[in-house]
C-alpha cells in the first residue's frame, strides 16, 4: 500500500513538473487596478485596496474562516483534560528585557495594522505582530497573570462582536463617500484619512486578528499535553 | 537574479532534507529556516504584503504554536494493578527511576488486570504493571525482560489450568475450585504469598513451574519502548542497583 | 518556462511526498505548510512582471498586484487550518499516546470494537 501510494505520488508530481516546462505564461497586467485605485479607492497600496475593497467578499468570508477555526480550537482544547502554565522569567533583567521587547512589538503591530493602506502592512500581519507581542509578555510575565485577561476581557465575545461591525460595514459601504466620517472618503493619496473604510477595517480586523492569535495561543499553553 | 535562484534551490535541499530526519524539533526549526528563506525571495520579487503577512503568520507565529505543543516533557502511562505491598513498592521505584533516567514523567492509572490490558491494547496506556509473569501464554502483549525471580503454582489439572482460572483475585479462584466450578489454575508465588498469609488457605500446589521472571508487559506497536526498556534494566543489573532495589523491599 | 517557477512546483511536490510517506501526524502538518509556502511562491514568481512593489506613490513599473492580495487571503485560512488540525493532533495524542497515524489507525480502530 505504501509503494503504490509512493508511485502514484511521484508519478502525478513528474507528470505536473513536466507538463509545467512546456507551457508558458502568457504575459498579463492587471493595469487597471493601479487607474481604479487611484480613482474609486485612495489607497497608496493597491494590494491593500484590492483585498479592503474590491474584493471584500474574500476577506469578509477569510475573517469567518478564521473565527470558526478559533471556535474549533477552545471547543477542542477543552477536551483535552490537563491543565499547565508557562513559567515566569526568573532574573528580572531578562523579565525588564522581555517586557520592554514585548511592549515595542505591541505598539509596533499596532502601528503597522493602522497604516496598512499607505504602506505594505495591513490588518492581517499587524495582528499577528501584536499577538506575537503576547506571546513575548507571556515568557516574561508567566501564563497564569497574562492569561487572566483572556477571562477578564470576555475576549471571545469581542472576538465574535467584531463580526458584526464588519458585516454592517459590507451593507453601508455603497453610502456616498464621507457620510459617517472623513475616513469613508476616496480623500488625497498617501494622507492618513484616505482609501475609503481603509482605516475602520484594517483596525477592526486588525484587532479582531490579535484577539484570535491571543486566544489560539491561549488554548495551547493553558493544555499542557505532551505529543 | 542569482541569488533568488540560490535561495530557491536551499529551499528545495531543505525541505528534501525534511523527508530523512526523524526528530520533531529539527523539523520544526528546519521549516523555520525554510520559511525564512521564502520571506527573503518575497520581498526581493517586490511583494513585501505577502512577506510581511508570511513573517508574521506563517513564520513566528506558526513556530510558536508548534514549540508550544512540544515543549513539555513526555509522559509514561502505567496501569497498575495493586497486589501486595512489597511488589508494588518495588514496581514503582523501577518504573519511577526509569522516568528519571529518560526525563520522562510517570503517570499512574490504576486498575483490575481485565481493564488493564484492553487499556494496553487501546493504547489508553503503554505499560502494566502488576506482578506479571513472562510466560508464554500469560498475556498477548509484548513482555519486557524479567527483574525478580519467582515460581508458578499450579493447582488441579495442569494441561487444561489458566492464569487464576479467569478471576480477579486468589481467593475467589480458590473457592470455586473447591465447588469444583473449575478444573484447575495456576497463580505466581506473590499473588499465592499474600492471599496465603491473610486468609490460612488449605490449598497445597501440586506442581512448581521455575525460572520464571516477573517482569512488564508494554504495547505491542511501540517496540523501541520495549527496547529501551530492556537496556534499561540490564544496565542496572549491570550496576547492582537492581539487586539493592530488590532487597529493600522483598525479603 | 522561468526556472524559479518550475523549482517551486518541485518544492509542492517534494511537501505531497512528506504528507504521503512521513508517518508522524505533525510532519504531515509541516509538510502542508510547505505546500503553502510552495504555492505562495509561485504566485508570487507569477507576479512578478515589473520592478516596483505595487504602491501608488511609486512609478509606473509596478508588479500585478491582484495575486498578491489573493495569496495573503490563503497564508491566513493557511494559519486558520492549522491551528484547528493542530488541536485535533493534540487530542487524539491525549487519549492514544501516540501521533503516529498507523499506530492511531490501529488503537482507534480497537476501540471501536
Amino acid at each position: 500500500m505504501k509503494k503504490i501510494s509512493l508511485f502514484v505520488t511521484i508519478t502525478s508530481v513528474a507528470i505536473v513538473l513536466t507538463v509545467s516546462a512546456f507551457v508558458a505564461i502568457i504575459p498579463h497586467n492587471a493595469n487597471h487596478y493601479p487607474l481604479v485605485t487611484e480613482l474609486y479607492d485612495g489607497s497608496a497600496n493597491i494590494v491593500s485596496a484590492i483585498y479592503l475593497d474590491f474584493r471584500f467578499y474574500d476577506t469578509l468570508f477569510e475573517v469567518l474562516i478564521f473565527s470558526i477555526a478559533i471556535t474549533g480550537v477552545s471547543m477542542y482544547a477543552n477536551r483535552v483534560k490537563e491543565s499547565g502554565k508557562i513559567l515566569a522569567a526568573n532574573s528580572p533583567l531578562i523579565k525588564f528585557d522581555l517586557l520592554f521587547l514585548g511592549m515595542v512589538i505591541i505598539l509596533w503591530g499596532l502601528y503597522t495594522a493602522l497604516i496598512g493602506h499607505l504602506q505594505p502592512g495591513g490588518a492581517f500581519s499587524g495582528g499577528a505582530i501584536t499577538a506575537s507581542g503576547i506571546v513575548v509578555l507571556t515568557m516574561a510575565m508567566g501564563s497564569e497573570k497574562i492569561h487572566k485577561g483572556v477571562e477578564r476581557f470576555k475576549l471571545e465575545w469581542i472576538e465574535n462582536s467584531i463580526l458584526i461591525i464588519i458585516v454592517l460595514y459590507v451593507i453601508f459601504a455603497d453610502i456616498p463617500s464621507g457620510f459617517f466620517f472623513p475616513g469613508f472618503s476616496v480623500g488625497k493619496i498617501g494622507d492618513f484619512f484616505s482609501g475609503r473604510g481603509a482605516l475602520l477595517l484594517n483596525s477592526t480586523i486588525g484587532f479582531k486578528v490579535f484577539v484570535g492569535g491571543w486566544l489560539i495561543f491561549y488554548e495551547f499553553s493553558k493544555r499542557k499535553e505532551s505529543v | 537574479m542569482a541569488l533568488v535562484e540560490t535561495l530557491i534551490l536551499a529551499i528545495v535541499a531543505l525541505s528534501a532534507s525534511i523527508l530523512f530526519i526523524k526528530n520533531r524539533m529539527t523539523i520544526i526549526l528546519m521549516y523555520a529556516a525554510l520559511s525564512t528563506m521564502a520571506v527573503v525571495v518575497f520581498s526581493i520579487y517586490s511583494a513585501p504584503d505577502v512577506a510581511l503577512a508570511e513573517a508574521s503568520i506563517g513564520l513566528v507565529f506558526t513556530v510558536f504554536l508548534y514549540m508550544v505543543v512540544l515543549q513539555h516533557k513526555g509522559k509514561l502511562w502505567v496501569a497498575f494493578v495493586k497486589v501486595s505491598d512489597s511488589i508494588d513498592e518495588l514496581e514503582i521505584e523501577l518504573l519511577s527511576s526509569y522516568c528519571e533516567s529518560h526525563e520522562l514523567e510517570l503517570k499512574i492509572v490504576e486498575s483490575n488486570l481485565e481493564e488493564a490490558v484492553k487499556m494496553l491494547e487501546r493504547g489508553r496506556v503503554e505499560i502494566v504493571a502488576g506482578a506479571l509473569v513472562n510466560m508464554k501464554n500469560s498475556l498477548d502483549t509484548r513482555m519486557t525482560d524479567g527483574f525478580l525471580e519467582t515460581k508458578i503454582l499450579y493447582f488441579g489439572e495442569r494441561e487444561s489450568s489458566k492464569f487464576l482460572g479467569g478471576f480477579t483475585s486468589f481467593s475467589k479462584a480458590s473457592k470455586a475450585f473447591k465447588k469444583g466450578e473449575i478444573s484447575g489454575f495456576y497463580v505466581d508465588l506473590f499473588r499465592y504469598l499474600h492471599s496465603a498469609l491473610k486468609n490460612h488457605t488449605d490449598l497445597v500446589p501440586e506442581y512448581e513451574e521455575r525460572n520464571i521472571f516477573y517482569s512488564f508487559a508494554t504495547i505491542d506497536d511501540e517496540p523501541e519502548l520495549l527496547r529501551s526498556f530492556n537496556m534499561y534494566l540490564s544496565d542496572i543489573k549491570k550496576e547492582g542497583k537492581l539487586k539493592k532495589i530488590v532487597e529493600r523491599h522483598v525479603r | 518556462m522561468e526556472l524559479n517557477l518550475f523549482l517551486s512546483i518541485t518544492i509542492f511536490g517534494i511537501g505531497i511526498v512528506i504528507m504521503v510517506l512521513k508517518r508522524d501526524l505533525m510532519i504531515k502538518l509541516i509538510g502542508l505548510g510547505i505546500v503553502e509556502t510552495a504555492v505562495t511562491l509561485s504566485f508570487v514568481i507569477v507576479s512578478h512582471n515589473g520592478p516596483l512593489p505595487p504602491i501608488l506613490t511609486l512609478p509606473i513599473d509596478r508588479v500585478d498586484p491582484l495575486p498578491q492580495a489573493m495569496i495573503i487571503t490563503s497564508i491566513v485560512v493557511g494559519f486558520a487550518v492549522l491551528s484547528l488540525s493542530l488541536v485535533f493532533v493534540v487530542y487524539l495524542s491525549s487519549v492514544y499516546h501516540t501521533t503516529d497515524s498507523y499506530k492511531l489507525q490501529k488503537r482507534i480502530k480497537k476501540d471501536e470494537q
